[in-house]
């Protein structure tokens, strides 16, 4: 990835979660991500307008708690805190797709974004991911997240 | 003055942080309700007296856009102020909304501050006289 479209992604990302969730993330050389042995949640949101594609944000679940609580306010065992962990995951990368997308492109285009789904995947899968060319890892608050950018029409070869 | 408010969001955890923002930000909430999409939204705002819509854009079945070109083309409802609360970051898409009738714009992620400082100038004390 072109790197000065790199730095505009990860500044993005980086206060998007700081602002949303109170995390701080540090983007980390694509070499040095180590996704570990844990489970993770991938949400993913496509765009549409000047330029069209994909964003996949993948958390691990040992932070997913924590940025849903930090994301409504409340206690990370609050029993609503545990249903909606996931819909906070996806409202998360909703926000960042739209702070990434105007730090990309300016104030003038207009994007339709799609709803937000979301899978578990496991962490070899996300090691993987981090190898490609649209892969952004960070550390946030000591946890690997990884963002992955696609850009263009959706590929059912690999979604 | 309490208000009531209708919160029109796809997502019950953005409908929760947008009840908690009002909660902290000191606005004075009479009845809270809350709506999944625009379809939703109408038939609470043709059952409830609402003071103020807070509405996302993306939404299934029907979004915020098309919410508020039906709350316009209805006598009863077009007086009711929608302030749009999204992602969106396009000036472009943010003056086309305006041009269809929105009172205000919020950017996610926001805080409570900014919240009440839009529901102030729509119905409390920053509301232009006149």
């Amino acid at each position: 990835m072109d790197e000065a479209v790199a730095e505009k992604i990860n500044a993005a990302f980086c206060e998007v979660l700081n602002r949303q969730v109170f995390l701080f993330a540090d983007p980390v050389p694509q070499g040095e991500f180590d996704a570990g042995e844990g489970a993770f949640q991938a949400a993913t949101i496509g765009f549409r307008g000047e330029v069209e594609g994909r964003i996949t944000m993948a958390l691990p679940d040992s932070i997913v708690g924590e940025i849903a609580a930090n994301f409504l306010g409340m206690d990370a065992d609050d029993p609503f805190v545990t249903a909606k962990s996931g819909d906070a995951c996806k409202e998360l990368l909703n926000v960042a797709c739209g702070h990434i997308l105007t730090a990309l492109k300016g104030d003038g285009p207009v994007f339709d974004l799609s709803i937000p789904e979301l899978s578990a995947v496991d962490a070899r899968r996300v090691g993987d991911w981090a190898t490609g060319a649209g892969a952004l890892p960070f550390d946030v608050d000591g946890s690997p997240v990884l963002l992955r950018i696609h850009w263009g029409p959706p590929d059912p070869e690999n979604p | 003055m309490a208000y009531n408010i209708l919160v029109v969001d796809d997502s019950e955890t953005v409908r929760a942080v947008i009840a908690k923002a009002l909660a902290i930000s000191g606005v004075e909430v009479g009845t809270l309700f809350q709506a999944g999409n625009g379809v939703k939204a109408l038939e609470a705002l043709r059952r409830e007296w609402v003071d103020l819509v807070l509405a996302d854009i993306n939404m299934p079945v029907m979004g915020g856009v098309r919410l508020v070109e039906e709350m316009k083309a209805d006598e009863a409802l077009r007086g009711t102020p929608v302030v749009i609360i999204s992602t969106e970051g396009s000036a472009t898409r943010i003056a086309e909304l305006r041009e269809k009738g929105i009172s205000g714009f919020l950017r996610k992620p926001f805080a409570p501050e900014e919240l009440k400082r839009i529901v102030d100038s729509l119905l409390g004390e920053g509301k232009p006289h006149g």
